[in-house]
C-alpha cells in the first residue's frame, strides 16, 4: 500500500516536473543553438561548442576581438576555458528570437557567467551580458553564421 | 523646339536625381549613420531604422523600437556624444539573402565627455548591424555594440 501511494505520489511529480524538462531540452528552432551552446560551455566542451558555428562564422567577443572562421572562433574559446573560463557556469537568463523568413533568425540571448576569477585570479563577480546571433538553416540544421557579445549590467 | 529641348534635358537632370541621392546598398546606412552621428541628428539617425528595430550599444543598453532608440540616441547626442566625432575605420558586409544583410562596422569616437564634463580618451568599437531590405530602402533592423578593449 505505501508503495502504492508512492508511487503515485512519484508520478505525480513526474507529471509535474516532466514537461518543464522536456520543453528545455527540445527547443528545436533556432534556440537550439542556445541550448547547444550552454551545454558546450558548462561541459568547456569546445568541438561541440565550434560545431555550432558556420564554417565561415564570425564571432565578436567581449572584449570586441573579431575572430573569423570556426577553427578561430573554437581556438580561442579554448584558450578561454583553458584558463579564466575553466569551471565557469553559463546561464541563460532569457533569449528572444526574430525570425527572418523560414530560414534564418536573429537572437538575442541574455546570459550571465559565474565562476570565473578576475584576470587578477581572485573570486570573480558574476558576470553578465547579451549575445546578439544571427543564425541560418543549413542541409545539416541550424548554425551560427555571426554572434557579438556585449558586457551589460545585471538586468533590474 | 529650344524649349523643348531645354525641359528634355531638365526632366533627364532631376529625375534620376532621387534615385542617386537615395544610395540603396545596405552600406549607405553606415555612410549615412556616421553622417548623422556628427551632425548630432537624432531624428536622422532614427530614420535609419526599421519601426520595431532592436539597438544594443557599448554599454550592453537594450533599447526596442525607433521611438526608444531616438529617444536615447537624442539624451546622449545633448550629453556626453554632444561634441564627439565618430569615424568608420572600416565595414564588412555579408549578404545572408537578397534582403538580408549582416555589416560589421569598426569605428573610433573622439569628442566623449564623462558625467563631469572632463574629456575621455578616443576609444574603439565594433557593431554588428542586421539589415534588412524593406519597402523603402534598407532599413537596420538589429544593431549591437561593442567596446574594443585598449591593447594592454
Amino acid at each position: 500500500m505505501c508503495n502504492v501511494v508512492k508511487g503515485v505520489l512519484l508520478s505525480v511529480l513526474l507529471g509535474l516536473f516532466s514537461p518543464l524538462a522536456a520543453s528545455a531540452a527540445e527547443r528545436t528552432g533556432p534556440e537550439a543553438l542556445v541550448d547547444g551552446f550552454i551545454l558546450a560551455w558548462n561541459t568547456h566542451d569546445m568541438k561541440a561548442l565550434g560545431e555550432l558555428f558556420t564554417e565561415d562564422a564570425d564571432f565578436v567577443s567581449l572584449g570586441g576581438m573579431w575572430w573569423k572562421g570556426r577553427p578561430q572562433i573554437q581556438a580561442m574559446h579554448e584558450r578561454s576555458h583553458a584558463g579564466r573560463f575553466k569551471t565557469s557556469t553559463l546561464v541563460e537568463t532569457n533569449t528572444t528570437v526574430r525570425m527572418l523568413g523560414p530560414d534564418s533568425a536573429v537572437m538575442h540571448f541574455r546570459w550571465e557567467v559565474s565562476g570565473a576569477p578576475d584576470p587578477d585570479g581572485r573570486r570573480g563577480r558574476v558576470l553578465h551580458g547579451i549575445m546578439h546571433i544571427v543564425a541560418v538553416k543549413q542541409a545539416e540544421g541550424w548554425r551560427i553564421i555571426s554572434a557579438q557579445n556585449t558586457n551589460a549590467m545585471p538586468p533590474v | 523646339m529650344r524649349r523643348t529641348l531645354l525641359a528634355v534635358l531638365a526632366t533627364t537632370l532631376i529625375l534620376p536625381m532621387p534615385l542617386a541621392a537615395e544610395d540603396d546598398r545596405p552600406q549607405a546606412l553606415v555612410d549615412r549613420f556616421v553622417r548623422a552621428w556628427n551632425a548630432h541628428d537624432p531624428k536622422a539617425m532614427g530614420d535609419l531604422f526599421s519601426e520595431e528595430a532592436d539597438f544594443v550599444n557599448a554599454e550592453g543598453q537594450w533599447s526596442q523600437g525607433r521611438p526608444w532608440i531616438r529617444a536615447q540616441l537624442e539624451r546622449f547626442h545633448t550629453t556626453k556624444f554632444k561634441g564627439t566625432t565618430l569615424v568608420e575605420t572600416n565595414t564588412r558586409l555579408r549578404m545572408v539573402k537578397d534582403n538580408v544583410a549582416i555589416m560589421h562596422l569598426q569605428w573610433e569616437m573622439s569628442g566623449e565627455v564623462d558625467a563631469y564634463g572632463k574629456p575621455v580618451p578616443k576609444r574603439h568599437g565594433i557593431m554588428q548591424i542586421i539589415a534588412v531590405q524593406e519597402v523603402h530602402g534598407w532599413r537596420i533592423l538589429s544593431a549591437q555594440d561593442t567596446k574594443v578593449a585598449p591593447p594592454v
